[in-house]
C-alpha cells in the first residue's frame, strides 16, 4: 500500500495504491475517484455502540468507508471537504496519537480509531472539545488540516506554547496543559491569544497554520445582513 | 544476567526519535537498540524516573548523556515495572517504582472509564435539567408578583375580547354579579373578578390570571339554575386562586423568561404578555383540575351552594357530549372524567343552602 500526496499546498489530494486484497479505511464522503477493481463500503468502526460514541461525542461520522481492492490492484483519490494540507503519520506500534476530531481522512486497516475524552479543562478551552479520537496500531494514516501542516518535534522536557484550535494531532506521550497567554488575565485576553495550551515533550505536535473557528469570525463581516 | 526479556521502546536523544526494543540486566542496566545498528545503555541508577503522556501511563526513564542533551526512554508495557523491581535497586528507587506502578495503574483504570463517566454525566445533565425545569415552574410561577399578574391577566382578557360580541343586558349582568358577588365574599382571599357574557353557542367558561372571567351563552342556556353557573365559576376561579394559568404560561415560557423572573427582569413581563394569547386553549392537568374541584367545593360549601350543582352539571354535559359525539368547549381544556364526577357527587354538603334569587328563565331570556 502506497499513499502519496499530490497536489500539495492549499487543495493536497491524497493517492492511495492498493494491492489485491488490500484495504483503507477512510473519512465517509472523502473519496473522489477510485479504480472499478476497488469496492466501497461502509463500516462500523467498533461496532454499533463506538460508532454511536464517535458519532455523538466527537462529531465525526457514525460509519467510515472501507475501500477494498477485491479485483486486482486499483488506486483511490481522496480530500477532505476544506482546503488545506494533508500529512502522512507512520505509526510502527510503540506510540499512540490523538487526534482532533476533523484530522481524520484515511487510515490502513490495521489502525484502530477510539474515542477518547479529555479533561473538563482541557474540553472547555482547547478548542478541540471534551472527546477527540485516539489512534493506536501499526501502520499509514492520513490527517487532514486546514490551512499548512507544521511538524513540532519536541525534546524531553522541551515545552512548546500552541494556540488553541490549531492543534491537529499529537503524540500520547506529549502532555498539555491550558494556560493564560500572558501573564495577567487582562493582557492575554487583550493580545488576542485568550488562552494556550503548553506542550511538554518529548513527541510530535502537528499544528494547523489556519483554524476554521477563526476564519470563519473573519468571512462573517462580509456577510451582508439582510 | 540478562532476563531476556524485551520490551518495546521509544528512545529520544535531543529531538531525535528512535523506535526499538530494549532489555534490562538484573542490575539495573538497560541496553536499547533500535535494529538499525543504534543503541545505547543506560543505566537505570543514574536516570530519574516519571510518568508523562495523556493518560499518565508511559514510564519515561530520562537522563542526561555526556554532551549534555536530554535523553530518554518511553515505554507504555505495564509489564516493565515488574521487571524493574526484580532488579537489584538502590531501596528508593525501588520505592519510587512502586508508587509509580500504582498510579499507573490508576491512571489507566480512570481513562478506561472516563468515556462512559462522560456520557453518564451527559445524560444526567439532560435529565437533571429537565425535572429542575418542571419542578422549578411552579415555584416561579409563585415569584411573579400579583401586579403582574393581573397586567398579563387583563391583556388577555381584552386581546380575547377583541372580534366578539359581549353580551350587555341589564338583566344578565346583574345575575352574574350577584354570582360573582358571593363567591367573591366567600374565595377566602382580595382579589376582585370582572366577568363577561360573550355570545357563543359553545358551553365555556374560563379564567385568566388576574381574575378575568369570561362566560359564554352558551353555558348560560345549558345552565337550569344559577347554582349551576355559580358552581362552575367557582371551579374556575380556584384556577386564577392557585396560579394555574401562570404556571401555564411559566412552562411555555421556557428557561429565558424563568431565569428573568427569578431576577425580577422587566422584560420577562412584556414576554409573557405575547405569550398569554394562548391562555384561553392551553389545558390543565389532572392534578390541577382536581385542585380546582376541591378548591371550588370549598368555595360552594362556605358560600350556601351545593356541589351537587357542579356533579350534576358535570353529568349533563357529559350526556351532550356522548349524544353529540362533539367534546364541550369547556372539556377540551377541562378533562372530564367519571372519577371527577364521583369525586365531586361525594362532596359534603354546606350548613345551609341559600338559593339565589333569580329568575333563571329571565336570566336565559337575555342571552337569546
Amino acid at each position: 500500500m502506497k499513499f502519496n500526496i499530490i497536489y500539495p499546498g492549499a487543495f493536497s489530494t491524497l493517492e492511495v495504491s492498493l494491492d489485491e486484497s488490500e484495504a483503507i479505511k477512510a473519512e465517509s464522503g472523502a473519496m473522489i475517484t477510485m479504480s472499478e477493481t476497488v469496492d466501497v463500503d461502509s463500516k462500523m468502526e467498533r461496532g454499533l455502540l463506538g460508532g454511536l460514541t464517535r458519532k455523538l461525542l466527537t462529531g465525526e461520522t457514525l460509519f467510515f468507508q472501507t475501500l477494498t481492492a477485491s479485483r486486482g490492484k486499483g488506486d483511490v483519490l481522496m480530500a477532505s471537504a476544506y482546503p488545506g494540507e494533508i500529512a502522512i503519520l507512520e505509526l510502527d506500534g510503540s506510540e499512540e496519537y490523538i487526534l482532533q476530531k476533523d484530522g481524520f481522512l484515511a487510515a490502513e486497516e490495521s489502525i484502530e480509531i477510539s474515542t477518547k475524552a479529555q479533561n473538563l479543562t482541557k474540553g472547555l478551552f482547547s478548542g478541540e472539545g471534551f472527546f477527540v479520537m485516539r489512534i493506536s496500531g501499526k501502520g499509514k494514516i492520513a490527517i487532514s488540516t486546514y490551512g499548512g501542516i507544521h511538524k513540532i518535534s519536541l525534546a524531553p522536557g522541551e515545552t512548546k506554547i500552541i494556540d488553541n484550535s490549531h492543534m491537529v494531532a499529537w503524540s500520547a506521550n506529549s502532555n498539555y496543559n491550558i494556560e493564560k497567554a500572558s501573564k495577567g488575565w487582562v493582557s492575554s485576553f487583550t493580545s488576542g491569544e485568550g488562552l494556550v495550551c503548553r506542550f511538554q515533550g518529548p513527541g510530535e505536535v502537528y499544528i494547523q497554520t489556519r483554524n476554521s473557528p477563526g476564519f470563519g469570525s473573519w468571512v462573517r463581516q462580509f456577510i451582508p445582513t439582510r | 544476567m540478562s532476563l531476556e526479556q524485551y520490551y518495546k521502546g521509544l528512545y529520544y536523544l535531543g529531538r531525535e526519535k528512535f523506535s526499538g526494543r530494549f532489555t534490562v540486566s538484573a542490575h539495573g542496566l538497560i541496553e536499547f537498540d533500535d535494529g538499525k545498528g543504534n543503541s545505547e545503555n543506560i543505566s537505570l541508577a543514574k536516570s530519574t524516573l516519571d510518568l508523562i503522556g495523556d493518560p499518565e501511563t508511559t514510564l519515561q526513564i530520562s537522563w542526561n548523556n555526556e554532551a549534555e542533551v536530554k535523553c530518554s526512554l518511553l515505554c507504555h508495557d505495564p509489564a516493565v515495572f515488574d521487571t524493574l523491581l526484580a532488579c537489584h535497586l538502590l531501596p528508593e528507587m525501588q520505592n519510587q517504582l512502586h508508587i509509580l506502578q500504582n498510579k499507573q495503574q490508576r491512571q489507566a483504570n480512570r481513562e478506561k472509564h472516563r468515556v462512559p463517566l462522560y456520557m453518564t454525566y451527559i445524560m444526567v445533565f439532560f435529565i437533571s435539567t429537565y425535572f429542575m425545569y418542571s419542578y422549578s415552574v411552579p415555584v416561579v410561577a409563585e415569584l411573579i408578583p400579583y401586579e403582574w399578574e393581573k397586567k398579563i391577566g387583563s391583556f388577555a382578557f381584552e386581546n380575547y375580547q377583541t372580534g366578539k360580541a359581549v353580551i350587555d343586558n341589564s338583566q344578565v349582568n346583574s345575575a352574574m354579579d350577584m354570582i360573582v358577588q358571593r363567591i367573591d365574599e366567600f374565595d377566602g382571599s382580595d382579589i376582585s373578578y370582572e366577568l363577561i357574557v360573550i355570545d357563543a353557542d359553545m358551553v365555556n367558561a374560563f379564567a385568566f390570571p388576574g381574575g378575568y372571567i369570561v362566560v359564554t351563552s352558551g353555558l348560560i342556556n345549558s345552565a337550569e339554575q344559577a347554582e349551576e353557573v355559580a358552581a362552575v365559576l367557582s371551579h374556575e376561579i380556584t384556577h386564577v386562586l392557585e396560579r394555574h394559568g401562570m404556571r401555564k404560561l411559566v412552562r411555555q415560557a421556557g428557561l429565558g423568561i424563568l431565569i428573568g423572573i427569578v431576577f425580577g427582569d422587566v422584560s420577562a413581563l412584556s414576554q409573557l404578555m405575547e405569550l398569554s394569547s394562548q391562555l384561553d386553549n392551553l389545558s390543565f392537568d389532572r392534578s390541577q383540575e382536581e385542585h380546582a374541584d376541591d378548591g371550588g367545593i370549598k368555595i360552594m360549601q362556605a358560600a350556601g351552594i351545593s356541589p351537587q350543582h357542579l356533579a350534576s352539571f358535570f353529568k349533563k354535559i357529559k350526556q351532550l357530549d356522548s349524544a353529540s359525539g362533539d367534546i364541550p368547549e369547556i372539556f377540551r381544556t377541562h378533562p372530564l372524567t367519571e372519577d371527577r364526577i364521583k369525586r365531586v357527587a361525594a362532596a359534603e354538603e354546606p350548613r345551609q343552602v341559600v338559593a339565589f334569587e333569580l329568575d333563571w328563565e329571565k336570566v336565559k331570556q337575555g342571552v337569546k
